[in-house]
């Protein structure tokens, strides 16, 4: 996109002497530089989603992300962890694990195990490889989109910081999952 | 014929998706409505070139489903141009890269290692293969970047185009300040927003289009289940 479609600089002409857009020279640089044909039931897909987005409702689903991702934030660093840089402006956080004691890896793993998915990720200044990493990334857009308010968020956090506490332990991870399926039947997700 | 080995794959994957919390920062659940479309007819067209300059015929119907994706972006983020396009966020701004770089340019964006994108210049990225790329970070002590410090490294590098954008950082942008560094070291400026875009498109975070040449996104807040996303 562009808010203002506005002249190449670098002095290229049409055949006709007038200045190129950089519409123009974006254009060509996704087709014919970088792809062939566009996929249209993806664009439709577009159109629908950005027509989705343009409703009222949409800027509440928004505020309701950010206040979820607050709250997730502030009950992560009550139990202790290390959110890099302090806090939250948008959907997401990044954990440094460091002081917890497990890798990021780890905490992907036994997460996943509890029905709770999260992706490893580097912390700045990282001391593992990208393969283990010392963090994890979470965020709040599709929870909230399943119907999540901030006290739904606190109790992620309760089940995160339970199972990364004991990580090895597979009966917490049970008792954990069996806790999130329950909870999740409240949230339809597609129902007929 | 019924294929039941895919379908049920498609079962489980949705039993998953229903039983579990996903706190996936970058996935979100698609409306049937969004599905219905991906699933439909328009597969079958093909369609090189754009709405009114088409390669192929029979064009008509998908020139106008194609305009109205551009006319609702447009709406939604204030912009002057759109391209619905590119199938990702990475070959979005791969698209951008070939239209204004020439290979072997000087590249500056946000260190992958301090939450930035793989498309930003990495190594093992196309990006990071094809120009010549260097990075601006966070700093230790408070996790944010900190705009002395890009203006330093943008005087010191003297890039083509510089990048703003992330996909771990919680922090917001200041894109004034980064067109300044911009303006002062003769480079373009590029914001990819595709984590926030939502948040950005509702005015709930900064909004970039007025400070940067060109803004890419995708459209991981209302995301169809593949990576559908939009350039600009």
């Amino acid at each position: 996109m562009m808010g203002n479609n506005f002249d190449n600089p670098w002095g290229r002409k049409t055949k006709k002497g007038n200045p190129i857009k950089m519409s123009a020279i974006l254009n060509s640089g996704v087709f014919p530089g970088m792809q062939g044909g566009p996929l249209e039931h993806v664009i439709a897909a577009k159109a629908v989603a950005f027509g989705e987005a343009l409703q009222p409702s949409f800027k509440s689903y928004g505020e309701q992300v950010i206040k979820n991702a607050q709250a997730m934030s502030d009950s992560l660093m009550a139990k202790g962890y290390d959110i890099i840089s302090g806090g939250t402006d948008n959907h997401l956080m990044l954990i440094d694990l460091r002081n917890k004691g497990i890798t990021g890896k780890e905490a992907e793993k036994a997460l996943v195990e509890a029905d709770i998915t999260v992706n490893k990720n580097m912390v700045p200044f990282d001391t593992q490889s990208p393969f283990i990493t010392s963090g994890i990334r979470i965020g709040t857009a599709a929870v909230t989109t399943r119907g999540f308010k901030e006290d739904d968020c606190r109790k992620i956090i309760d089940w995160m910081d339970r199972v990364l506490a004991e990580h090895t332990n597979e009966s917490v991870i049970a008792a954990v999952r069996k806790e999130v399926n329950a909870y999740m039947e409240d949230f339809p997700l597609y129902a007929a | 014929m019924k294929d039941t080995t895919l379908f049920n794959l498609i079962g489980q994957e949705l039993e998953r998706q229903r039983r579990g919390v996903e706190l996936i920062a970058s996935e979100n659940f698609t409306s049937s409505e969004v599905m219905n479309a991906m699933g439909s007819c328009l597969t079958n067209k093909y369609a090189e070139g754009y709405p009114g300059k088409r390669y192929y015929g029979g064009c008509e119907v998908v020139d106008e489903v194609e305009q109205l994706a551009i006319d609702r972006v447009k709406e939604l983020f204030g912009a002057a141009y759109a391209n619905v396009q590119p199938h990702s966020g990475a070959q979005a701004n791969a698209a951008v890269f070939l239209a204004v770089l020439q290979p072997g340019d000087r590249i500056l964006g946000f260190d992958l290692s301090h939450g930035g994108h793989l498309s930003h210049g990495s190594p093992v990225n196309y990006s990071g293969k094809v120009y010549e790329p260097h990075f601006y970070g966070v700093e230790k002590e408070t996790g944010r970047i900190d705009m002395d410090k890009v203006e330093a490294k943008a005087l010191e590098v003297r890039p083509k185009l510089i990048i703003c954008g992330a996909s771990a950082y919680s922090r917001d942008w200041d894109y004034p300040r980064f067109r300044q560094i911009a303006d002062k070291v003769g480079a373009l400026l590029l914001a990819d927003i595709a984590h926030p875009a939502g948040l950005v498109a509702v005015g709930l975070l900064n909004d970039p289009l007025p400070h940067c040449h060109i803004v890419t996104t995708t459209t991981d807040f209302k995301r169809p289940s593949g990576r559908v996303d939009y350039d600009g």
